[in-house]
Protein backbone atom coordinates (compact mmCIF):
# COMPACT_ATOMS: atom_id res chain seq x y z
CA UNK A 1 0.00 0.00 0.00
CA UNK A 2 2.58 2.38 1.03
CA UNK A 3 4.21 1.66 -1.85
CA UNK A 4 1.31 2.12 -4.44
CA UNK A 5 0.91 5.83 -2.68
CA UNK A 6 4.86 6.78 -3.12
CA UNK A 7 4.42 5.37 -7.34
CA UNK A 8 1.45 7.96 -7.15
CA UNK A 9 3.60 10.84 -5.83
CA UNK A 10 6.63 9.80 -7.78
CA UNK A 11 4.80 10.01 -11.05
CA UNK A 12 1.82 12.67 -11.01
CA UNK A 13 1.32 11.38 -15.09
CA UNK A 14 -0.05 8.31 -14.13
CA UNK A 15 -1.84 9.64 -11.94
CA UNK A 16 -3.50 12.11 -13.71
CA UNK A 17 -4.18 9.12 -16.44
CA UNK A 18 -5.65 7.17 -13.90
CA UNK A 19 -7.79 10.07 -12.86
CA UNK A 20 -9.22 11.00 -16.63
CA UNK A 21 -9.88 6.91 -16.88
CA UNK A 22 -12.05 6.86 -13.55
CA UNK A 23 -13.93 10.26 -15.26
CA UNK A 24 -14.58 8.07 -18.31
CA UNK A 25 -15.15 4.89 -16.53
CA UNK A 26 -17.82 7.04 -14.42
CA UNK A 27 -19.11 8.55 -17.39
CA UNK A 28 -19.82 5.28 -19.51
CA UNK A 29 -21.39 4.23 -16.43
CA UNK A 30 -23.94 7.45 -15.93
CA UNK A 31 -24.52 7.00 -19.87
CA UNK A 32 -25.27 3.74 -19.47
CA UNK A 33 -27.48 3.60 -16.49
CA UNK A 34 -29.71 6.99 -17.94
CA UNK A 35 -30.15 4.26 -21.32
CA UNK A 36 -31.16 1.67 -19.11
CA UNK A 37 -33.58 3.92 -16.83
CA UNK A 38 -35.11 5.06 -20.45
CA UNK A 39 -35.42 1.70 -21.32
CA UNK A 40 -37.47 0.68 -18.01
CA UNK A 41 -39.16 3.18 -17.83
CA UNK A 42 -40.50 2.85 -21.57
CA UNK A 43 -40.80 -1.19 -21.05
CA UNK A 44 -43.25 -0.14 -17.68
CA UNK A 45 -45.20 2.73 -18.91
CA UNK A 46 -46.06 0.20 -22.03
CA UNK A 47 -46.74 -2.54 -19.51
CA UNK A 48 -50.99 -4.03 -19.74
CA UNK A 49 -52.79 -1.76 -17.32
CA UNK A 50 -55.43 -4.72 -17.01
CA UNK A 51 -52.54 -7.06 -15.34
CA UNK A 52 -52.53 -10.55 -16.17
CA UNK A 53 -55.62 -11.88 -13.88
CA UNK A 54 -58.85 -13.37 -15.97
CA UNK A 55 -61.16 -11.69 -13.46
CA UNK A 56 -62.69 -8.71 -13.62
CA UNK A 57 -62.19 -7.06 -10.14
CA UNK A 58 -64.30 -3.76 -10.74
CA UNK A 59 -67.35 -5.85 -11.83
CA UNK A 60 -69.56 -6.70 -8.76
CA UNK A 61 -70.52 -10.20 -7.82
CA UNK A 62 -73.07 -10.05 -10.40
CA UNK A 63 -70.23 -9.32 -13.10
CA UNK A 64 -72.04 -5.64 -13.98
CA UNK A 65 -70.31 -2.31 -13.89
CA UNK A 66 -72.23 -0.66 -11.10
CA UNK A 67 -72.72 3.15 -12.08
CA UNK A 68 -74.05 5.07 -9.15
CA UNK A 69 -73.92 8.03 -7.07
CA UNK A 70 -74.31 5.74 -3.79
CA UNK A 71 -71.43 5.58 -1.75
CA UNK A 72 -69.11 3.12 -2.95
CA UNK A 73 -69.76 -0.79 -1.62
CA UNK A 74 -73.36 -0.04 -0.55
CA UNK A 75 -76.58 -0.73 -1.91
CA UNK A 76 -78.76 1.33 -3.08
CA UNK A 77 -82.68 0.64 -2.47
CA UNK A 78 -83.06 0.57 -6.47
CA UNK A 79 -80.73 -0.97 -8.89
CA UNK A 80 -81.64 -1.26 -12.68
CA UNK A 81 -79.89 -4.01 -14.74
CA UNK A 82 -79.12 -3.35 -18.23
CA UNK A 83 -78.07 -6.73 -20.02
CA UNK A 84 -76.51 -5.89 -23.20
CA UNK A 85 -74.67 -6.89 -26.13
CA UNK A 86 -72.32 -5.06 -28.23
CA UNK A 87 -73.65 -6.16 -31.77
CA UNK A 88 -77.26 -6.24 -31.15
CA UNK A 89 -79.27 -3.51 -32.94
CA UNK A 90 -81.78 -3.48 -30.36
CA UNK A 91 -79.39 -2.71 -27.68
CA UNK A 92 -78.26 0.50 -29.76
CA UNK A 93 -81.83 1.59 -30.17
CA UNK A 94 -82.63 1.64 -26.74
CA UNK A 95 -79.40 3.06 -25.32
CA UNK A 96 -80.28 6.30 -28.68
CA UNK A 97 -83.84 5.98 -26.07
CA UNK A 98 -83.57 5.41 -22.86
CA UNK A 99 -79.87 7.05 -22.28
CA UNK A 100 -80.71 9.89 -21.25
CA UNK A 101 -83.17 8.44 -18.19
CA UNK A 102 -80.16 6.20 -17.56
CA UNK A 103 -77.64 8.90 -16.75
CA UNK A 104 -80.54 10.77 -14.85
CA UNK A 105 -80.80 7.83 -12.53
CA UNK A 106 -77.07 7.44 -12.62
CA UNK A 107 -76.53 10.59 -10.95
CA UNK A 108 -79.68 9.40 -7.82
CA UNK A 109 -77.51 8.25 -5.15
CA UNK A 110 -80.84 6.02 -3.94
CA UNK A 111 -80.27 4.18 -7.62
CA UNK A 112 -77.41 2.01 -8.94
CA UNK A 113 -77.33 1.11 -12.73
CA UNK A 114 -75.89 -2.53 -13.21
CA UNK A 115 -74.47 -2.51 -16.93
CA UNK A 116 -73.96 -6.27 -17.73
CA UNK A 117 -72.62 -7.13 -21.47
CA UNK A 118 -72.46 -10.01 -22.49
CA UNK A 119 -72.22 -11.99 -25.58
CA UNK A 120 -75.07 -13.90 -27.35
CA UNK A 121 -74.98 -12.98 -30.60
CA UNK A 122 -71.26 -13.90 -32.06
CA UNK A 123 -72.59 -16.00 -34.54
CA UNK A 124 -73.76 -13.04 -36.27
CA UNK A 125 -70.08 -11.60 -37.15
CA UNK A 126 -67.49 -13.46 -38.55
CA UNK A 127 -65.09 -12.76 -36.17
CA UNK A 128 -67.23 -13.46 -32.60
CA UNK A 129 -67.27 -9.61 -32.14
CA UNK A 130 -69.85 -9.74 -29.41
CA UNK A 131 -66.96 -11.45 -27.29
CA UNK A 132 -64.66 -9.37 -28.60
CA UNK A 133 -66.49 -6.03 -27.90
CA UNK A 134 -67.36 -6.99 -24.63
CA UNK A 135 -64.29 -8.32 -23.36
CA UNK A 136 -62.52 -4.75 -24.48
CA UNK A 137 -65.27 -3.31 -22.35
CA UNK A 138 -64.05 -5.30 -19.08
CA UNK A 139 -60.57 -4.53 -20.38
CA UNK A 140 -61.15 -0.84 -20.58
CA UNK A 141 -63.31 -0.77 -16.95
CA UNK A 142 -60.23 -2.95 -15.46
CA UNK A 143 -57.81 -0.57 -16.29
CA UNK A 144 -59.92 3.09 -15.74
CA UNK A 145 -62.46 1.63 -12.99
CA UNK A 146 -60.38 1.03 -10.04
CA UNK A 147 -61.33 3.69 -8.22
CA UNK A 148 -65.04 3.15 -9.10
CA UNK A 149 -65.43 5.98 -11.49
CA UNK A 150 -66.79 4.24 -14.76
CA UNK A 151 -67.07 7.85 -16.95
CA UNK A 152 -64.37 6.48 -19.37
CA UNK A 153 -65.89 3.02 -19.60
CA UNK A 154 -69.29 4.85 -20.34
CA UNK A 155 -67.78 6.82 -23.03
CA UNK A 156 -66.15 3.60 -24.85
CA UNK A 157 -69.69 2.05 -24.08
CA UNK A 158 -71.19 4.87 -25.89
CA UNK A 159 -68.87 4.97 -28.68
CA UNK A 160 -69.52 1.04 -29.22
CA UNK A 161 -73.06 1.71 -29.56
CA UNK A 162 -72.12 4.66 -31.77
CA UNK A 163 -70.00 3.06 -34.24
CA UNK A 164 -72.15 -0.32 -34.06
CA UNK A 165 -71.12 -2.38 -36.89
CA UNK A 166 -74.02 -4.34 -39.14
CA UNK A 167 -74.85 -7.64 -38.23
CA UNK A 168 -73.39 -10.46 -40.76
CA UNK A 169 -70.37 -8.56 -41.47
CA UNK A 170 -67.09 -9.06 -39.53
CA UNK A 171 -67.30 -6.33 -36.76
CA UNK A 172 -64.77 -3.74 -35.75
CA UNK A 173 -61.31 -5.21 -35.67
CA UNK A 174 -59.23 -5.17 -32.59
CA UNK A 175 -57.13 -2.35 -33.78
CA UNK A 176 -60.68 -0.10 -33.71
CA UNK A 177 -61.58 -1.66 -30.44
CA UNK A 178 -58.01 -0.19 -29.23
CA UNK A 179 -58.24 2.84 -31.06
CA UNK A 180 -62.30 3.55 -29.34
CA UNK A 181 -60.53 2.66 -25.98
CA UNK A 182 -57.94 5.06 -26.71
CA UNK A 183 -60.52 7.92 -28.04
CA UNK A 184 -62.77 7.22 -24.61
CA UNK A 185 -59.47 7.46 -22.53
CA UNK A 186 -58.14 4.14 -21.57
CA UNK A 187 -54.70 3.66 -21.88
CA UNK A 188 -52.31 0.39 -22.68
CA UNK A 189 -55.65 -1.93 -23.20
CA UNK A 190 -54.38 -3.17 -26.72
CA UNK A 191 -52.77 -6.24 -25.38
CA UNK A 192 -55.64 -7.22 -23.24
CA UNK A 193 -58.22 -6.24 -26.83
CA UNK A 194 -55.59 -8.65 -28.33
CA UNK A 195 -55.48 -11.33 -26.19
CA UNK A 196 -58.98 -11.52 -25.24
CA UNK A 197 -57.94 -11.69 -21.43
CA UNK A 198 -61.82 -11.37 -20.21
CA UNK A 199 -63.34 -14.06 -22.81
CA UNK A 200 -63.61 -16.87 -20.28
CA UNK A 201 -65.67 -14.08 -17.36
CA UNK A 202 -67.57 -12.67 -20.40
CA UNK A 203 -68.68 -16.44 -21.30
CA UNK A 204 -69.48 -16.71 -17.52
CA UNK A 205 -71.45 -13.10 -17.32
CA UNK A 206 -73.53 -14.45 -20.65
CA UNK A 207 -74.17 -17.98 -18.69
CA UNK A 208 -75.09 -16.30 -15.05
CA UNK A 209 -77.22 -13.21 -16.84
CA UNK A 210 -79.75 -16.11 -17.89
CA UNK A 211 -81.03 -13.35 -20.45
CA UNK A 212 -81.97 -14.83 -23.95
CA UNK A 213 -82.77 -11.71 -25.30
CA UNK A 214 -81.13 -8.28 -25.01
CA UNK A 215 -81.58 -5.58 -23.89
CA UNK A 216 -82.96 -6.95 -21.11
CA UNK A 217 -83.98 -4.71 -17.74
CA UNK A 218 -84.05 -5.43 -14.68
CA UNK A 219 -85.43 -3.60 -11.98
CA UNK A 220 -84.24 -4.95 -8.50
CA UNK A 221 -83.40 -8.69 -10.37
CA UNK A 222 -87.29 -8.28 -11.71
CA UNK A 223 -87.52 -8.69 -15.75
CA UNK A 224 -89.04 -5.20 -16.88
CA UNK A 225 -90.68 -4.33 -19.92
CA UNK A 226 -90.85 -0.63 -20.51
CA UNK A 227 -92.22 1.01 -23.57
CA UNK A 228 -90.75 4.32 -22.87
CA UNK A 229 -87.66 6.46 -20.69
CA UNK A 230 -90.36 7.56 -18.50
CA UNK A 231 -91.99 4.55 -17.46
CA UNK A 232 -88.68 3.31 -16.84
CA UNK A 233 -87.55 6.61 -14.13
CA UNK A 234 -91.12 6.07 -12.91
CA UNK A 235 -91.11 2.56 -12.11
CA UNK A 236 -87.35 2.34 -10.32
CA UNK A 237 -88.21 5.58 -8.61
CA UNK A 238 -91.03 3.42 -7.29
CA UNK A 239 -88.46 1.45 -6.37
CA UNK A 240 -86.29 3.40 -4.52
CA UNK A 241 -89.78 4.24 -1.77
CA UNK B 1 -8.42 24.63 -24.93
CA UNK B 2 -5.47 24.52 -27.54
CA UNK B 3 -2.13 23.01 -25.62
CA UNK B 4 0.32 24.68 -27.22
CA UNK B 5 3.41 22.84 -24.72
CA UNK B 6 2.49 20.09 -27.25
CA UNK B 7 4.94 19.37 -29.54
CA UNK B 8 3.56 15.54 -30.75
CA UNK B 9 0.42 17.18 -32.08
CA UNK B 10 0.47 15.21 -35.47
CA UNK B 11 -1.47 18.22 -37.73
CA UNK B 12 1.53 20.88 -37.46
CA UNK B 13 4.89 20.32 -37.65
CA UNK B 14 7.66 21.46 -35.93
CA UNK B 15 11.01 20.60 -37.42
CA UNK B 16 12.57 20.71 -33.92
CA UNK B 17 11.06 18.09 -32.50
CA UNK B 18 13.11 15.33 -32.64
CA UNK B 19 12.54 13.32 -29.32
CA UNK B 20 9.70 11.35 -30.87
CA UNK B 21 11.19 10.34 -34.02
CA UNK B 22 7.90 7.55 -34.44
CA UNK B 23 4.69 10.15 -33.45
CA UNK B 24 2.78 11.17 -37.00
CA UNK B 25 3.52 14.47 -38.24
CA UNK B 26 1.50 15.06 -41.06
CA UNK B 27 -0.68 12.76 -43.11
CA UNK B 28 2.21 11.18 -44.92
CA UNK B 29 3.72 10.28 -41.66
CA UNK B 30 3.88 7.03 -40.19
CA UNK B 31 1.59 5.50 -37.52
CA UNK B 32 3.51 3.49 -35.39
CA UNK B 33 1.75 -0.38 -35.42
CA UNK B 34 0.37 -1.62 -32.56
CA UNK B 35 -0.07 -5.24 -31.66
CA UNK B 36 -2.92 -5.44 -29.74
CA UNK B 37 -4.77 -3.52 -31.98
CA UNK B 38 -3.67 -4.93 -34.61
CA UNK B 39 -4.99 -8.45 -33.41
CA UNK B 40 -8.54 -6.96 -32.15
CA UNK B 41 -9.01 -5.67 -36.10
CA UNK B 42 -8.14 -8.75 -37.49
CA UNK B 43 -10.66 -10.62 -35.31
CA UNK B 44 -12.99 -7.69 -35.55
CA UNK B 45 -12.19 -8.12 -39.49
CA UNK B 46 -12.49 -12.00 -39.40
CA UNK B 47 -15.94 -12.18 -37.59
CA UNK B 48 -17.31 -9.35 -39.52
CA UNK B 49 -16.24 -11.61 -43.13
CA UNK B 50 -17.75 -14.61 -41.54
CA UNK B 51 -21.02 -12.88 -41.20
CA UNK B 52 -21.52 -11.19 -44.02
CA UNK B 53 -20.04 -14.23 -46.26
CA UNK B 54 -22.73 -16.33 -44.55
CA UNK B 55 -25.62 -14.20 -45.09
CA UNK B 56 -24.61 -14.06 -48.83
CA UNK B 57 -24.67 -17.43 -49.01
CA UNK B 58 -27.72 -17.84 -47.34
CA UNK B 59 -29.51 -15.46 -49.40
CA UNK B 60 -28.36 -17.44 -52.65
CA UNK B 61 -30.18 -20.68 -50.79
CA UNK B 62 -33.17 -18.33 -50.32
CA UNK B 63 -32.75 -17.52 -54.12
CA UNK B 64 -32.74 -21.17 -55.17
CA UNK B 65 -35.39 -21.98 -52.90
CA UNK B 66 -38.25 -19.72 -51.69
CA UNK B 67 -39.00 -22.04 -48.94
CA UNK B 68 -35.33 -22.54 -47.33
CA UNK B 69 -35.69 -21.77 -44.09
CA UNK B 70 -32.22 -19.90 -43.07
CA UNK B 71 -29.64 -21.07 -40.41
CA UNK B 72 -30.35 -17.82 -38.49
CA UNK B 73 -34.10 -18.49 -38.72
CA UNK B 74 -34.77 -19.18 -34.90
CA UNK B 75 -38.26 -17.42 -33.81
CA UNK B 76 -40.26 -14.96 -35.02
CA UNK B 77 -37.86 -11.90 -33.43
CA UNK B 78 -34.30 -14.19 -34.93
CA UNK B 79 -34.98 -14.18 -37.84
CA UNK B 80 -33.10 -13.70 -40.92
CA UNK B 81 -35.47 -14.80 -43.67
CA UNK B 82 -38.10 -12.52 -42.81
CA UNK B 83 -35.43 -9.38 -42.94
CA UNK B 84 -33.08 -10.61 -46.14
CA UNK B 85 -36.07 -10.52 -48.32
CA UNK B 86 -36.85 -6.87 -47.78
CA UNK B 87 -35.50 -4.01 -49.59
CA UNK B 88 -33.55 -2.57 -46.88
CA UNK B 89 -31.57 -5.78 -47.22
CA UNK B 90 -30.63 -4.54 -50.43
CA UNK B 91 -30.10 -0.80 -50.23
CA UNK B 92 -28.17 -0.25 -53.53
CA UNK B 93 -29.93 -3.13 -55.57
CA UNK B 94 -27.58 -5.88 -54.64
CA UNK B 95 -27.30 -7.74 -51.16
CA UNK B 96 -25.74 -5.30 -48.49
CA UNK B 97 -23.41 -8.06 -47.42
CA UNK B 98 -21.50 -8.32 -50.77
CA UNK B 99 -20.47 -4.92 -49.25
CA UNK B 100 -19.23 -6.31 -46.52
CA UNK B 101 -17.41 -9.00 -47.90
CA UNK B 102 -15.27 -6.20 -49.52
CA UNK B 103 -14.89 -4.33 -46.67
CA UNK B 104 -14.38 -6.46 -43.93
CA UNK B 105 -11.28 -8.22 -46.62
CA UNK B 106 -9.57 -4.34 -46.22
CA UNK B 107 -9.83 -4.18 -42.03
CA UNK B 108 -8.95 -8.48 -41.98
CA UNK B 109 -5.64 -7.02 -44.16
CA UNK B 110 -4.57 -4.30 -41.91
CA UNK B 111 -5.54 -6.05 -39.14
CA UNK B 112 -2.68 -8.86 -40.63
CA UNK B 113 -0.38 -5.97 -41.27
CA UNK B 114 -0.54 -4.08 -37.62
CA UNK B 115 -0.06 -7.72 -35.90
CA UNK B 116 2.99 -8.13 -38.43
CA UNK B 117 4.00 -4.77 -36.84
CA UNK B 118 4.34 -2.75 -40.04
CA UNK B 119 3.51 0.87 -39.92
CA UNK B 120 0.78 2.57 -42.34
CA UNK B 121 0.55 5.43 -43.13
CA UNK B 122 -1.44 8.34 -41.35
CA UNK B 123 -3.88 8.63 -44.74
CA UNK B 124 -4.21 4.95 -44.57
CA UNK B 125 -5.74 4.97 -41.67
CA UNK B 126 -7.81 7.91 -42.31
CA UNK B 127 -9.71 6.29 -45.53
CA UNK B 128 -10.47 3.25 -43.43
CA UNK B 129 -11.66 5.45 -40.82
CA UNK B 130 -13.93 7.23 -43.28
CA UNK B 131 -15.09 4.12 -44.92
CA UNK B 132 -15.85 2.19 -41.37
CA UNK B 133 -17.54 5.46 -40.68
CA UNK B 134 -20.40 4.99 -43.42
CA UNK B 135 -20.70 1.42 -42.71
CA UNK B 136 -21.32 2.53 -39.51
CA UNK B 137 -24.05 4.90 -40.22
CA UNK B 138 -25.38 2.09 -41.94
CA UNK B 139 -25.51 -0.26 -39.28
CA UNK B 140 -27.88 2.75 -37.47
CA UNK B 141 -30.02 3.14 -40.39
CA UNK B 142 -30.32 -0.53 -40.61
CA UNK B 143 -30.92 -1.44 -37.08
CA UNK B 144 -33.35 1.75 -36.96
CA UNK B 145 -35.34 -0.59 -39.89
CA UNK B 146 -34.78 -3.79 -38.37
CA UNK B 147 -36.32 -2.81 -35.23
CA UNK B 148 -38.59 -0.54 -35.68
CA UNK B 149 -39.96 -1.38 -39.67
CA UNK B 150 -38.78 -4.96 -40.05
CA UNK B 151 -39.80 -5.95 -36.56
CA UNK B 152 -37.07 -8.75 -36.69
CA UNK B 153 -33.72 -9.36 -35.78
CA UNK B 154 -31.11 -11.03 -37.82
CA UNK B 155 -28.78 -12.44 -35.95
CA UNK B 156 -25.62 -12.32 -38.40
CA UNK B 157 -26.54 -8.59 -39.11
CA UNK B 158 -26.28 -8.20 -35.43
CA UNK B 159 -22.84 -9.73 -35.51
CA UNK B 160 -22.09 -7.02 -38.25
CA UNK B 161 -24.10 -4.00 -35.57
CA UNK B 162 -21.23 -5.25 -33.04
CA UNK B 163 -17.70 -5.44 -34.69
CA UNK B 164 -18.45 -2.74 -37.08
CA UNK B 165 -17.94 0.37 -34.06
CA UNK B 166 -15.44 -1.28 -32.74
CA UNK B 167 -13.48 -1.35 -35.76
CA UNK B 168 -14.41 2.54 -36.02
CA UNK B 169 -13.01 3.06 -32.74
CA UNK B 170 -9.95 1.02 -33.75
CA UNK B 171 -8.95 2.90 -36.95
CA UNK B 172 -10.24 6.24 -35.51
CA UNK B 173 -7.94 5.88 -33.23
CA UNK B 174 -4.75 5.24 -35.19
CA UNK B 175 -5.62 8.60 -36.92
CA UNK B 176 -5.69 10.51 -33.75
CA UNK B 177 -2.05 10.46 -33.22
CA UNK B 178 -0.35 10.65 -29.90
CA UNK B 179 -0.69 14.11 -28.83
CA UNK B 180 -2.74 14.62 -25.24
CA UNK B 181 -5.87 16.30 -27.02
CA UNK B 182 -5.94 13.30 -29.52
CA UNK B 183 -5.28 10.96 -26.60
CA UNK B 184 -7.94 12.60 -24.54
CA UNK B 185 -10.39 12.22 -27.86
CA UNK B 186 -9.22 8.73 -28.18
CA UNK B 187 -10.40 7.83 -24.58
CA UNK B 188 -13.85 9.03 -24.92
CA UNK B 189 -14.20 7.12 -27.86
CA UNK B 190 -13.72 3.92 -26.01
CA UNK B 191 -16.58 5.44 -23.51
CA UNK B 192 -18.67 6.03 -26.52
CA UNK B 193 -18.85 2.55 -27.76
CA UNK B 194 -20.08 0.96 -24.56
CA UNK B 195 -22.90 3.35 -24.53
CA UNK B 196 -23.55 2.66 -27.84
CA UNK B 197 -23.91 -1.02 -27.83
CA UNK B 198 -26.28 -0.34 -24.26
CA UNK B 199 -28.58 1.92 -25.88
CA UNK B 200 -28.81 -0.76 -28.72
CA UNK B 201 -29.30 -3.61 -26.39
CA UNK B 202 -31.98 -1.40 -24.20
CA UNK B 203 -33.98 -0.63 -27.56
CA UNK B 204 -34.17 -4.40 -29.09
CA UNK B 205 -35.12 -4.50 -25.07
CA UNK B 206 -37.83 -2.55 -25.11
CA UNK B 207 -39.39 -2.79 -28.72
CA UNK B 208 -39.56 -6.66 -28.25
CA UNK B 209 -40.31 -6.61 -24.50
CA UNK B 210 -43.56 -8.66 -25.35
CA UNK B 211 -41.91 -11.54 -27.06
CA UNK B 212 -39.20 -11.40 -25.07
CA UNK B 213 -41.44 -11.46 -21.51
CA UNK B 214 -43.15 -14.45 -22.88
CA UNK B 215 -39.14 -16.28 -22.66
CA UNK B 216 -39.19 -15.43 -19.29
Amino acid sequence: MAQNSKKVIVDPRKAEKRRSMLIRIGAAVALIAIAVGIGLWAVLSNESSTGSASEVTVATDDNAFRVTGAPAGSTPPAVVTVIEDFQCPACAQFEQQFGPVLAELRENPNVAVDYTPIAILDRMSSTDYSTRAANASACVAESTAQNGDFTTWLQFHDKLYAQQPSEGGAGLTDDQLNNLATEAGASNVRQCIDDRQFEDWVADTTQSAGATSTPTVRINGEDVQLSTPEALRDAVLAATN
Amino acid sequence: MTDTTDHRDGTTAHPEDAEEPSAPRGWASVVPASRPVGVAMLLAGAIGLLAAATLTVERFHLLVDPNYTPSCSINPVLSCGSVMVTDQAAIFGFPNPLIGIAAFSVIVVTGVLATAGIALPRWYWLGQTVGTLAGFVMVNWLAYQSLYSIHALCPYCMVVWVVTPLILVLSAGRVLGSSRVASEVRGWLWVLLPVWYVIVIVAIGVEFWDYWSTLI
